[in-house]
């Protein structure tokens, strides 16, 4: 597992960002508001919004209708291959579009619940043996749109291209899957069986390793169009050869890069999933139609989807007020049956809802946060002192910022393992603040480690040292507090918190410098590095993303905490800690709980990153839209959306 | 030789104390001929100008505003007191009300305050960069006008060529590729500016390098950077003042419109452009007092700071057509 391309994976709205090596931290977008308008808003949505695990249900469903889903700004679907590399790793990509066409072998995100769902996966629940080191999987009777049978060969054929093409997915973690699979067997057509290298935690390897596989149709096993289809009970198939997965890679990657022929495609066009894609403009507006031969348990009832782009949020939010709000069969004109609100104009919730859209808020399985560069030559030694983090902790205003920034719709971060939405992962310290916002705290705190504090000036060390009341190792006598804080524009809760967080450590004399610069320029800059490198410059960066639990979705801390590990660009390094992460990924199930929970209750203290609100997002729905539930990991399922009579 | 200018009685003084009339410059050097001395003489009096510029109803509107706004912002902190240092997140977006006439913004800061300093930013940045940018390019133009030939071609295309390339970007390339603090921006703000008032000066000294005056300082030996600094120049002041006064308003404008992008001064620096940024982004929320305000400020501002330009040129323009 590896840190994952930063880039959102809302339900409704992403932050494309450029890809980098490995995975990144996926971010979600909200928006500040009034602190009055802030509690009437509160008691609008508190009415007219659910939880995230409430699904839109209601009404008899008309057949028939179609369905028009807003896109994120200037994030078009671009890649259909679900093999895909970090260059195209997108929510859009992924989550409202791949998986609407290939099912992935489990499906996760149970209704808003952090979980799997096996009622919709094609493989049941996996069996562990041999001391977790063999994983059994047994398949539904799935079928492909060409007939064929969704098979254990199907679940081969995608390990063996990952195998022979493992640094083309954007999930690939050396040592972690499939390096971490000795053998992978068709038992059958329907039986899959992985030889692990080691024992592993069930849960772990189910949600975190297994999560990432989707079956591929034999039909694809080739290297060139003019080649015949290959048959599934034909031996000797490309894939089982490094030589020949690579060509098939190369070349079902080349056709995926001609996207004006995906509609037309004899290879995209073979799919399990609940849709086919029918038309996809330059644009970026995709259509669907159901796929007659779908075999999950909800089959669509909608005739159409389209899938609208739009270059900004405001744009969407025009064409939602300016639109019906009713839609299905019969209604024409433009209109967005599900989108969303911009960050920004949350307030416009209520004017919405008078409209008639339903209103639902959606709250992601993720954390969020901002990143100490331990590493940098000036200020890492002073980031290096766990009292100087809770210090700085306590001048974070959780509470403050949800209230007057996020509009209220966001979550506060207390543990890497957070308790929203509601899952079985999180423990009860998880939602208690164990550095709660308090400016009397910090300075006491920095006093008391040999500062002298000077509350709008700049506070110094005085007494250098190693001792428990001294300034720490490396801090020498006269050292100011002085950071720069860079942070990604386009944000406005972020512009918002940055602007607070600079004053409120004025008043224990810490001088914060913002230097707001462009999304990209942060994904090149925030990286990790070794403090005698130039790359080490930045000091604090916020990220404009927090840490999504996708395609990962299992809430340990391999890829962002452990030392080394891509996704810990802030060069954090505790050994307890690494020792209690690994402890997370080879737990026995009997044992799993109690090792997440110690995973999870030392770093909420030690403050790898300074935790801050975990923005959440405002769904719109024709008020005759109905089957919708957000799905705690980003997915859509437009199968189980139905219009009633408007 | 005598200095006739030295002898001039005060209400012949010239506007700039220095030499800033052919009457000043002349005199001082003591180009002693009937035609000199007409033509300082010819050269407008200050009770003369303060007359005609006052009878200048949109010069007078321009100069009122301007001085308002200069006691409002740097007078104005002294007599109403508000924190622009630290944010209150218990008072965002506050509508204006008792104990806040103009509302609150999204960090809590009081807007009438934000106004006032950023009314001080502005208009330093905005005196800085004409001065900058007048300076240097009116030395520049200058320079080239005076000498011709192949310097002045050299001169002129290194004006094209940064004439040619669109400001914005260079804006936006500088503020990204340095840490936009106000220095930065002024000194880039001044980097683009300097080329407007080096072609008008360069086509000012191409005329005034053939008057007799100029043949004159040449005929007693003068050098020629003494030419272009004592004889040159001060009687391209009228361009150059007007110029100047353009330059304070574009450079206004430039600083809002960085600072809109983004690319403005990082807070706690406030400036209008970065208030109307912030303000736009809830426009469609029925915010109104965190855009119209200072809109409001920004546009008359501007355009007072342009009525005095041209109040300015209108009045020196009489003075050359009364010659």
């Amino acid at each position: 597992m590896s840190p994952m391309p930063a880039q959102a994976t809302r339900l409704v709205r992403s932050r494309p960002k450029p890809a980098r090596e490995g995975r990144r931290p996926i971010r979600s977008l909200r928006a500040p508001m009034a602190a009055a308008a802030a509690l009437l808003l509160g008691a609008v949505l508190t009415a007219c919004a659910g939880p995230a695990t409430v699904s839109s249900k209601g009404g008899r469903p008309i057949e028939g209708g179609t369905a028009y889903f807003a896109e994120q700004p200037l994030t078009p679907p671009t890649y259909i291959f679900p093999l895909i590399s970090g260059a195209y790793f997108t929510t859009e990509n992924t989550s409202y579009f791949q998986t609407l066409m290939y099912t992935p072998l489990y499906w996760f995100g149970d209704k808003g619940n952090p979980s799997v769902d096996y009622s919709l996966s094609i493989g049941n629940k996996p069996v562990f043996s041999d001391n977790n080191r063999v994983v059994t999987i047994t398949l539904k009777h799935w079928v492909w749109s060409d007939g064929e049978t969704v098979s254990a060969r199907d679940v081969i054929f995608w390990i063996n291209l990952l195998k022979a093409n493992e640094a083309d997915w954007a999930s690939y973690v050396p040592g972690g899957f499939p390096d971490n699979v000795q053998s992978a067997t068709a038992l059958n057509s329907s039986t899959v069986r992985l030889q692990l290298d080691a024992s592993y935690n069930p849960t772990w390897y189910t949600y975190n390793e297994l999560s990432q596989i989707t079956p591929l149709p034999i039909a694809w096993d080739r290297s060139s169009l003019s080649q015949p289809v290959p048959s599934a009970s034909a031996s000797n198939l490309p894939d089982t050869t490094k030589s020949g997965a690579h060509a098939v890679y190369n070349f079902l990657n080349a056709q995926a890069k001609a996207l004006a022929g995906y509609p037309s495609s004899p290879i995209w066009s073979v799919v399990d999933g609940a849709w086919k894609l029918t038309g996809l403009t330059s644009a970026g507006m995709a259509t669907f139609v159901p796929n007659p031969k779908y075999s999950g348990p909800d089959k669509p009832h909608l005739a159409k989807l389209v899938e609208l782009p739009y270059t900004s949020a405001e744009s969407e939010l025009s064409v939602l007020r300016a639109s019906s709000s009713t839609g299905g069969p019969g209604s024409s004109g433009q209109q967005v049956s599900v989108g969303y609100v911009p960050d920004n104009d949350v307030p416009q919730a209520s004017t919405l809802e008078s409209q008639g859209y339903h209103l639902v808020k959606w709250f992601p399985y993720q954390f969020d946060y901002f990143e100490p560069n331990f590493n940098n030559p000036k200020v890492g030694p002073i980031l290096r002192q766990l009292y100087f983090r809770q210090a700085f902790q306590h001048l974070v205003n959780q509470e403050g910022w949800i209230h007057a920034y996020y509009f209220g719709l966001a979550v506060p971060t207390y543990s890497p393992v957070p308790a929203q939405p509601k899952n079985p992962y999180a423990d009860a310290n998880a939602s208690s603040n164990p550095y709660p916002y308090s400016i009397p705290a910090a300075k006491s705190l920095l006093s008391a480690h040999g500062w002298k504090v000077v509350p709008n000036g700049l506070t110094t060390c005085v007494r250098p040292g190693t001792a428990a009341n001294e300034c720490g190792a490396g801090i020498s006598a006269g050292k100011g507090l002085s950071f720069t804080l860079m942070y990604p524009s386009g944000l406005s809760y972020t512009d918002g918190a940055m602007v607070d967080l600079q004053s409120v450590a004025k008043e224990v004399g810490i001088e914060i410098s913002l230097d707001q610069v462009t999304p990209t320029t942060i994904a090149s800059t925030i990286l990790s590095c070794s403090s005698n490198q130039s790359a080490c410059s930045w000091q604090l960066g916020q990220y404009g993303a927090g840490w999504l639990f996708t395609p990962d979705h299992y809430p340990t801390g391999e890829e962002i905490f452990q030392t080394g590990a891509l996704g810990n660009v802030n060069n954090y390094s505790n050994s307890k800690a690494d020792a209690l992460i690994k402890a997370t990924t080879t737990a026995s199930a009997a044992n799993e709980q109690s090792a997440l929970n110690a995973y999870a209750d030392y770093l909420r203290l030690q403050l790898p990153n300074f935790w801050q609100p975990s923005p959440g997002t405002l769904v719109t729905l024709q008020s005759n839209l109905h089957g919708f539930s957000p799905n705690a990991y980003g997915f859509i399922s437009p199968e189980e959306w139905y219009f009633t009579k408007g | 030789m005598s200095d006739r200018a030295e002898e001039m009685p005060p209400q012949v003084a010239v506007l700039d104390a220095e030499s800033a009339f052919p009457a000043r410059a002349l005199g001082a050097r003591g180009d002693e001929t009937d035609e000199v001395l007409e033509l300082a003489r010819g050269g407008l009096r200050q009770d003369t100008f303060l007359r005609s510029f006052r009878h200048n109803v949109l010069g007078m509107v321009g100069l009122g505003i301007l001085v308002a706004i200069v006691l409002f912002s740097f007078v104005g902190p002294l007599l109403y007191h508000s924190d622009q240092l630290h944010a209150n997140i218990s008072l965002t977006n506050l509508g204006p009300g008792k104990g806040r006439p103009l509302g609150t913004d999204a960090n809590g800061f009081d807007i009438l305050g934000r106004l006032m300093v950023g009314g001080q930013v502005s208009v330093e940045v905005g005196l800085a960069v004409a001065v900058m940018a007048t300076t240097f390019g009116a030395l520049w133009g200058g320079l080239s006008g005076f000498t011709g030939g192949v310097l002045d071609a050299v001169l002129m295309r290194i004006v094209d060529v940064f004439i040619s390339v669109p400001a914005i970007f260079v804006l936006i390339f500088l503020a990204t590729a340095f840490r936009p603090s106000l220095v930065v921006i002024m000194l880039a703000l001044a980097f683009l500016a300097w080329l407007t008032p080096a072609r008008l000066v360069r086509g000012e000294t191409l005329s005034l390098r053939t008057r007799e005056f100029v043949d004159a300082a040449r005929i007693v030996g003068r050098p020629r950077r003494g030419i272009v600094v004592r004889h040159i120049l001060p009687n391209t002041f009228g361009t150059i003042a007007v110029n100047a006064t353009f330059q304070m308003a574009d450079a206004i404008i430039n600083l809002a419109a960085l600072s809109f992008l983004g690319f403005g001064p990082p807070p706690p620096v406030v400036t209008w452009g970065g208030m109307l940024s912030q303000g736009t982004t809830y426009l469609l929320d029925g915010y109104w007092w965190e855009v119209y305000p200072v809109l409001l400020l920004l546009t008359i501002t501007v355009l007072s700071i342009n009525f005095l330009g041209d109040a300015l040129a209108e009045t020196l323009d009489a003075r050359l057509r009364s010659k």
